[in-house]
């Protein structure tokens, strides 16, 4: 009971707060899904904010507060006279949902059907496991229903972040009664909202092979189906920077910068999803930003202005997390960077290992563990053989994206934490973000290079493709 | 095989917690071998058994005590072989060679049951949470359990096979029946490379780093993704070669994408049939009833922790008691989050203040209101007395 609170209160707040930000589509097969973002997203920013760097408490007055301003807000816009908040894709083709051919989409359908519904059934069923001597990943939306911080407390939720922190413990808050089922609920309705809005996105805009691509390659990922049974926050910073990463590349089909706008908001919230969700979600933010300014250099720049106001808030972010844990406790990553550049111990791990072991484990990892089935061997392959197509497509800027997120995961597992890929623990968990936006990514260029293209008027005059018997008509 | 090697290093060496939970949950050697008339009788009978070939072959009734040793007592009754399970309760089948067991037994109580492959020789037991992780849960009265072997850890020919029974409760063999390994190597080989193919994944509390790499052939270490993903690329050429040839033009895209999704469809097939029967696919609106019956590895833990949640008013202070002094960290985290919101610790004997999860939660034994005890060496704390329980080992004790 209280997760459906928790998500109708959330789409509510977030649909409201899509339409004041100009940034709803006015399909619903779309705003559905991307109001459970963005809600979600909003709620989780202002709730960390307030209670770190406001110092207000965290009761269901604060809650309801918090969920019911972008409401009030709407209303008093539109009693204002400021319209809807509706921004389309103009140039879009016309919406189809039936993908074709059927006898291929058929099975794939029923294959995501499958799949999505023993996950959802074996993540409600399944009570939290730990995995470790150290935490219970799922405690720290308790520790928020409690509102009792002490040191301890505040490093939990600042190494959940603050979505898999406050989200849960939205309908606890309001009904006053903890139902633990519901931290596994929330990556459900995740999932299935990324996996709604990479169909009824695709399908709005006249390419439903490119939604069932994107979830079928999504589904085909193992050891990420699996995490999102599960309540760890690796599949929830995987869904996130999915969702994101739907708009970025919807962004190259359509060049409408409310596309990019829902993209950069979307990668907000990943980025307050674990300590590590703001260096994902930075490395594709800075790509899409870098194509912002790339094709708006003409304009001035003037498309950065509606990013950058976009992104602002997470400054707000930054602020209570440091209020929350000092400098020093905000900015793991960075710490870990240094004292491993300056020639010192890696994070605390088990083997002692040099880079040139942890290399061939990563490789090892992305090809043949099968944690992302058969994606990077198709990732690898499409990169190179469609090299030349990538511009064509518009697909290059989400390129350079995927690009960025192997690399960095590269980074991380060979140079920054190589004992956690030698011995094969976290280095998994950590391509998760990585694998699910390469799945977009190949699903998107695969699809679009399936269909048959228009045949150029200049050559049909000398040679038709497909033969004698077409040519003849 | 390698990566099995890694995994399983990363799980032996990931924290100095986990060694020392491994350590506490480690079952002493069998010792006991149950003394019925006939024992004689069954080297003899398994001798012919074991050399009539590849069919499933029954051990007489008479002679499973001889085939069995244990390190609790076992008896010989009316019924079959019986054990009563309070500790975890080791089953070595002095059947080398088998390669699957088919078992027909009653049980009572909360059981478990795990299997793996011992090699007596070497002197020392199998680790039974070793990966691939083998178990099920024995629900109460009678049930048959057709255990393949060759999905457990280090199988050969030359291995027993090796059942841990924990809970708490009565479990009596009523039939035992089991399928040696084809005699020829390559046949042995090939039986245990199908085998691990289909095998079903592994849940456990690590398999979130990693699942269970599939193989292709385990006996030569090679990966079922690593075949896959060569296949893509083969395909991929083939069908860019033949669009090529039909239609005089050169898609590689069109051909990547066909490649990709037979590719794609197979290893989604294999991950289907590995992955749907782990899972735990009932619809059950209850929370209660979701924790007491679904952790799947842990059934006891499961079923007190849904007893404690229905014991242990809201606003108590509670201790969690289990093995090792505190030092079984699964047991106590379990507890401990599925009591939440309430304050909960571990219980260290001599410890003037208790630490909970992550350290967050910080009390003294005084400040205490109930304690939940789970397969604990440690006496109750002076002014408790049961109040609740699961099995004698697994109680919820309050102030009076």
């Amino acid at each position: 009971m209280s997760l459906l609170l928790t998500v109708a209160v959330l789409c509510a707040s977030g649909l409201a707060l899509l339409r004041l930000l100009r940034l709803a589509t006015g399909r619903w097969t779309v705003d559905a899904p991307l109001s459970w973002f963005a809600g979600s997203g909003y709620y989780a920013f202002a709730a960390f904010a307030l209670r770190f760097l406001g110092r207000l408490p965290y009761t269901a007055a604060t809650a309801l507060a918090i969920v019911g301003l972008p409401v009030a807000g709407l209303v008093v816009a539109r009693g204002l006279g400021r319209g809807a908040g509706v921004a389309t894709a103009g140039s879009a083709p016309p919406a189809r949902w039936r993908p074709r051919p059927a006898w291929v989409f058929g099975p794939i359908a029923l294959y995501v059907a499958a799949v999505v519904l023993m996950v959802v059934l074996h993540g409600a069923n399944t009570p939290t496991q730990t995995d470790d001597g150290l935490r219970v990943r799922a405690f720290a939306p308790i520790l928020a229903y409690r509102d009792a911080w002490s040191p301890e407390a505040r490093a939990v939720a600042t190494m959940a972040g603050p979505v898999p922190t406050f989200v849960p413990s939205l309908g606890w808050r309001l009904t006053g009664r903890v139902d633990h089922f519901d931290v596994n609920g929330t990556i459900l309705v995740g999932l299935a909202a990324l996996l709604a809005l990479a169909i009824g996105l695709a399908a709005e805009r006249g390419r439903p092979e490119r939604g069932w691509a994107g979830a079928f390659a999504v589904l085909s990922l193992p050891l990420f189906v699996y995490h999102c049974t599960s309540t760890y926050s690796d599949a929830t910073l995987a869904i996130y920077v999915g969702a994101a990463f739907l708009f970025f590349l919807e962004y190259g089909f359509s060049r409408e910068a409310s596309d990019a706008g829902r993209a950069l908001v979307l990668l907000v919230c990943a980025a307050m999803v674990k300590r590590e969700g703001e260096l994902v979600a930075g490395a594709v933010g800075l790509v899409l930003v870098a194509q912002l300014a790339w094709e708006g250099r003409r304009e001035r720049y003037r498309r950065l202005l509606p990013a950058a106001l976009l992104c602002a808030p997470y400054l707000l972010v930054l602020a209570a997390r440091i209020a929350s844990v000092g400098l020093a406790g905000a900015f793991p990553f960075l710490r870990l960077a240094a004292e491993r550049g300056a020639g010192g111990p890696a994070a605390p791990g088990p083997v002692p290992a040099a880079a040139n072991q942890a290399l061939p484990a990563f490789v090892w990892s992305l090809f043949s563990s099968g944690s992302a089935g058969i994606l990077f061997w198709v990732l690898f392959a499409s990169a190179i053989l469609e090299s030349r197509a990538l511009a064509r497509r518009r697909l290059a800027w989400p390129f350079a994206a995927v690009a960025l997120l192997l690399a960095q995961a590269a980074v991380t597992s060979v140079w920054l934490i190589p004992e956690f890929t030698l011995n094969q623990t976290t280095v998994h968990r950590q391509l998760l973000p990585l694998s699910v936006a390469a799945a977009l990514w190949v699903a998107a260029l695969l699809s679009e290079a399936a269909v048959e293209p228009p045949v150029p008027v200049a050559r049909t005059a000398g040679r038709v493709p497909g033969g004698k018997r077409r040519a003849k008509r | 095989m390698r990566a099995r090697a890694q995994r399983q290093a990363g799980r032996d060496k990931a924290t100095g917690v986990w060694s020392r939970s491994r350590a506490s949950m480690s079952v002493p050697q069998p010792r006991r071998r149950a003394r019925t008339p006939g024992s004689s009788r069954g080297g003899a009978a398994l001798a012919l058994a074991l050399a009539a070939g590849p069919l499933m072959r029954e051990v007489p009734p008479g002679n499973v005590p001889s085939v069995v040793q244990s390190n609790a007592p076992l008896a010989m009754t009316g019924e079959g072989l019986q054990v009563d399970v309070s500790r975890p309760t080791a089953l070595v089948f002095n059947l080398p060679g088998a390669q699957e067991l088919d078992l027909e037994y009653e049980a009572s109580g909360i059981l478990m049951l795990t299997w793996a492959t011992a090699y007596p020789a070497s002197g020392s037991l199998p680790d039974h949470r070793a990966p691939p992780y083998r178990y099920r849960r024995l629900a109460p009265g009678r049930g048959r359990a057709r255990i393949d072997l060759r999905e457990t850890a280090k199988w050969s020919p030359s291995g027993v096979p090796y059942l841990l029974l924990e809970g708490s409760g009565r479990f009596t063999l009523t039939r035992l029946a089991f399928l040696s390994a084809p005699p020829d190597a390559a046949s042995a080989r090939e039986a245990l490379d199908r085998s691990l193919f289909w095998a079903p994944y592994s849940f456990d509390y690590t398999t979130i780093n990693v699942l269970d790499p599939p193989y292709w052939s385990a006996s030569r270490g090679s990966f079922l993704f690593d075949r896959l993903g060569v296949t893509f690329l083969l395909l991929a050429g083939l069908f860019a070669l033949g669009y090529a040839a039909l239609r005089r033009r050169y898609r590689p895209g069109w051909a990547l994408a066909a490649a990709a999704l037979v590719a794609a469809a197979a290893g989604d097939a294999v991950f289907l049939v590995k992955l749907i029967p782990p899972l735990a696919l009932k619809v059950e609106p209850d929370p209660e009833v979701r924790i007491r019956e679904n952790y799947a590895f842990a059934p006891k833990l499961g079923a007190l922790a849904a007893l404690a949640r229905a014991t242990v008013p809201a606003g108590d202070r509670v201790g969690v008691s289990v093995r090792g002094h505190g030092a079984d960290w699964f047991a106590a985290e379990v507890l401990c989050f599925n009591l939440a919101p309430r304050r909960c610790v571990t219980l260290v004997p001599g410890k003037p203040e208790l630490t909970g999860l992550s350290g967050v939660d910080r009390l003294r034994p005084d400040e205490l209101d109930a304690v939940v005890s789970y397969d604990s060496e440690d006496p109750l704390p002076t002014g408790f007395r049961r109040v609740a329980q699961v099995s004698p080992d697994a109680f919820v004790a309050r102030r009076p």
